[in-house]
């Protein structure tokens, strides 16, 4: 199947068209799946939101109004999902005082950049509490101010400050020990 | 390949390193998802609709109701059978049969004579018949009127209709010369004079 642009996927998509919807799913599965999986744990909590998500892009398709760019769309919806997916948690934002992670040990610096690449610092963001997790992407990574950020989770702002400087810590407690041990 | 210099936090490099990827998937597959996802997601989506609505559909199908039923009141309705007997015939054959005295046929001209012999000879009606002719059966007389064409053509094989008694009485009291007229009595000449001339 030739490559479809966005207008003609989503009046496709619009029209139940299971090539158009295949074709879309193709097009966007791999980068929204990188973006959930910064949100999830794991892999399958990761393909859990992906599932959701898309059915929730088929399913809202007709308020697609082509202002902004398909994956833009497609992408607030992702992280929209990732966040109910994570509230449903208990406990997601508590703090985690005992913590301790996980070390990438890293002797030089050309073994830092060799192994330092995408799937290793994702595998790093994961292992981080939910709570950090969520925050240091919704701000670092996706650009939420910390009033959007405690708007979204229903929390206060000093409490999205203060997840933030944590996963912060815990980030570079890893990086910098994996560097120079 | 990502260069630890570049980063000047932390931030940045997780940002410039997940904004940065390739479009095709990583050979080890880590970001790319199993085939579940996408056949979970076909199967809850569901196919598109026909293009009927259900609005559409209950609309249609109260019409075609409709004109079923229509359709089948049009073609029970009873049907009024050609008329087989016209009205003179049918008051003579449902009139009570009068005997008509001996001496009284004998005192009439002689073409009602006739005429009252022929009634009294005819059959008398059977109830059977009566009731053929006068309240006609919808649902016997219904294959044959429907086979009948409109129209006074009888069709081959039908009893034609009986003779109109009662034109051929009229025909027959044309015919026959009337008689004089009675000759009034004489007292009825004499009027009394005097009392209309005052008028």
């Amino acid at each position: 199947m030739q490559q479809l642009d966005d207008q003609e996927l989503v009046r496709g998509v619009l029209q139940g068209k299971p090539t158009h919807q295949l074709a879309l799913y193709k097009k966007f599965s791999v980068p929204m799946f990188r973006v959930l999986l910064r949100f999830a744990r794991d892999h399958a909590e990761a393909e859990d939101m992906l599932q959701d998500g898309f059915i929730r892009v088929f399913r809202d398709m007709v308020q697609f109004r082509g202002d902004g760019a398909l994956g833009g769309w497609i992408r607030r919806i992702m992280v929209n999902t990732a966040l109910s997916h994570l509230r449903k948690q208990r406990d997601f934002l508590r703090d985690v005082s005992d913590f301790t992670p996980f070390e990438n040990r890293f002797h030089t610096e050309e073994d830092f950049a060799s192994q330092m690449d995408a799937e290793t610092l994702m595998k790093t963001l994961q292992k981080l509490p939910p709570g950090y997790r969520t925050v240091f992407n919704l701000y670092a990574i996706e650009g939420f101010s910390h009033e959007e950020i405690a708007d979204q989770l229903q929390i206060s702002i000093g409490t999205s400050k203060s997840q933030l400087f944590k996963a912060r810590e815990y980030l570079k407690r890893i990086i910098d020990k994996s560097f120079i041990l | 390949m990502t260069e630890p210099q570049d980063f000047n936090s932390l931030d940045e490099l997780f940002r410039k390193t997940f904004d940065n990827l390739p479009e095709t998937p990583a050979p080890s597959g880590w970001d790319r998802p199993s085939d579940r996802v996408w056949q979970h997601v076909q199967a809850t989506v569901k196919p598109p609709r026909s293009g009927w609505s259900t609005k559409a559909i209950t609309l249609v199908s109260a019409l075609a109701v409709t004109v079923a039923i229509g359709l089948y009141l049009f073609v029970i309705r009873p049907v009024q059978p050609a008329e087989t007997t016209t009205p003179a015939e049918q008051a003579v054959m449902t009139a009570p049969t009068v005997e008509t005295p001996v001496e009284t046929v004998a005192a009439m001209p002689a073409p009602e004579q006739a005429l009252v012999q022929k009634q009294t000879t005819a059959p008398a009606i059977q109830p059977q018949q009566k009731q053929k002719l006068s309240a006609p059966n919808t649902r016997e007389t219904e294959p044959a009127a429907s086979q009948r064409p409109t129209g006074s053509i009888p069709l081959p094989g039908s009893k034609s209709a009986p003779p109109n008694t009662t034109v051929e009485y009229m025909e027959l009291l044309w015919k026959t010369p009337l008689e004089p007229l009675p000759v009034l009595p004489k007292s009825i000449d004499r009027l009394p004079s005097k009392g209309l001339e005052k008028y």
